[in-house]
């Protein structure tokens, strides 16, 4: 009877011990963990934006400083290939942004770059990698329902100091064209970004010193400043979620990555991880990538995102029923944990070199 | 401006140079010194000649003696007048040089006209503050270290000011 129950209490320790590996394992397949991608090539990674439509496509430009090698390619983080778009010897270039279908993305290309016919804006078709001339200047988002063009255009007089920046909403359907902000002066804009339902752009304006940012809505015009102190620059917008990714530095040190709602409340930092750049949200809003000394690190965000998602910006509990056999006993007990362990979304770590 | 005051008022003399190649007794690529002392703005673009009070770019990036050099090869002249001006090469007076080369670099469209991208390396190194205190000399170090290593194995032994 004794040997009966000893073996018995062997397979439900057994049991147990293979219900928590299988749910752990289980957990971090969903909720991953970090990945860093490191840079190892020349030229060095500068920015990365994930592709729109695609979990495992992120569009990498690497470059030098100013004039020398550029490229900009296309990473799967599946199978780890690079899809090298365009690239120079000679130049400079930097990815813009992809287009909401994910089929093409806007380039700049700086006008001595060697291996094109002249400086400006390029669309390159991802599937063929054919190249179409767009224009000469205005950096533009297309917002997420494809009807809306945000268009940042500097017009800066030659021989004067006058200069003067304008943010032009172009509307695709009506052919209207809307001026959101300008100034003529020392203002520059440091990035903007559409809401995932279109109707609000956040932007960040301000100088080489400090800079803030904006919500604006696109129908009432009602503009909400949400940050008030430092640089804040680069605002991406959740495909998913009313929260808001940006850099932010303090006193000109070492920038780090947030996470704010469109309100300006629950302002949190990400991340103190050195020289935090260029944040960008995956498609399904859970995953955040940003640059980092020695390329990138993609993070999967469940344990912020519950926080930002409660009222009260406050870190979630969860309640679990725990029931134990000890002593020929069953033991009901209550525990509270985090709702997401730490442990668990750092461990599933892998490093992939490009 | 002042840069360009500078190389007139002092005659500094400019010219390409010959090919740097790397090879036997110049390992890294590195420019002809005279005075073993050196810049440059980006992959080696030009450097400066103390003991010949001049600039040179680089012919390996394509300048020629007989073009205007592009906005970049501009900006890396009055990169280099800046050194000749501060006299001695330290970390804070890299971190002067390369402001100034990305502020004339964008003044003269190198970055089209819209100006420099947002996020980019020249905009996060032309928001520290042209101070010399030692936070920021080790935030510039830390940003050579990510976008230029291969400058930061000798950036790193330079004095910090």
């Amino acid at each position: 009877m004794k040997q009966l129950e000893s073996i018995l209490k062997t397979i439900l320790i057994f049991v147990v011990c293979w219900g928590l590996v299988t749910a752990c394992n289980k957990q971090q397949e969903k909720y991953g963990g970090q990945t860093f991608i490191t840079s190892l090539g020349d030229p060095p990674v500068e920015f990365i934006i994930w592709s729109p439509v695609d979990q495992n496509q992120i569009l990498v430009t690497a470059s030098e400083i100013g004039q020398g090698r550029a490229e900009i390619y296309i990473l799967d983080l599946s199978t780890n290939k690079k899809d090298v778009l365009a690239q120079t010897e000679n130049g400079d270039m930097w990815a813009e942004t992809w287009l909401p279908d994910g089929k093409k993305i806007l380039i700049f290309v700086s006008p001595d770059t060697v291996e094109f016919e002249k400086g400006g804006y390029w669309l390159i078709d991802t599937s063929n990698h054919s190249l179409e001339f767009f224009g000469e200047s205005g950096r533009q988002i297309w917002s997420p329902n494809g009807r809306m063009i945000a268009t940042y255009i500097v017009d800066q007089k030659p021989g004067t100091n006058f200069r003067e920046v304008k943010l032009h909403l172009l509307d695709i359907r009506t052919n209207t064209d809307e001026i959101i902000y300008e100034d003529a002066g020392t203002q520059m804009l440091f990035g903007f970004s559409w809401s995932p339902d279109s109707e609000n752009l956040v932007y960040s304006v301000g100088d080489y010193t400090s800079s803030n940012l904006y919500v604006v809505n696109i129908k009432t015009k009602a503009l909400t400043k949400i940050t008030f102190d430092g640089s804040n620059d680069v605002p991406v917008w959740s495909p998913s979620r009313n929260i808001i990714a940006y850099a932010k530095v303090h006193n000109g040190l070492a920038p780090s990555i947030h996470l704010v709602r469109p309100d300006g409340s629950c302002d949190i930092k990400l991340s103190t991880l050195g020289d935090a750049r260029s944040p960008t949200w995956s498609p399904d809003g859970g995953k955040l990538a940003f640059g980092l000394q020695m390329g990138f690190i993609i993070w999967r965000l469940t344990k912020y995102l519950a926080r930002m998602d409660t009222k009260l910006c406050v870190p979630k509990f969860l309640i679990r029923l725990k029931i134990l056999y000890y002593q020929r006993r069953l033991i009901v007990s209550l525990t509270s944990i985090f709702y997401i362990e730490l442990s668990l979304e750092s461990t599933n770590t892998r490093q992939l070199n490009i | 401006m002042h840069g360009v005051e500078y190389i007139v008022s002092n005659g500094v003399h400019m010219s390409v140079g010959k090919p740097v190649k790397i090879g036997d007794g110049n390992p890294y690529g590195l420019p002809p010194s005279i005075t073993g002392d050196w810049q440059s703005l980006g992959s080696v673009e030009g450097w400066y000649d103390r003991g010949n009070n001049s600039i040179v770019l680089n012919p390996n990036e394509g300048y020629k003696d007989d073009e205007m050099p592009s906005a970049w090869g501009l900006a890396t002249i009055i990169h280099e007048a800046k050194h000749l001006e501060q006299g001695r090469l330290t970390k804070y007076g890299e971190l002067e040089a390369w402001q100034i080369g990305f502020r004339v670099a964008e003044k003269l469209g190198h970055y089209g006209t819209d100006g420099i991208n947002p996020g980019s390396m020249e905009s996060n190194i032309l928001k520290l503050s042209l101070s010399d205190n030692q936070a920021t000399i080790n935030q510039f170090s830390s940003y050579v270290q990510t976008y230029d290593s291969g400058y930061y194995f000798f950036f790193q032994f330079l004095p910090d000011r």
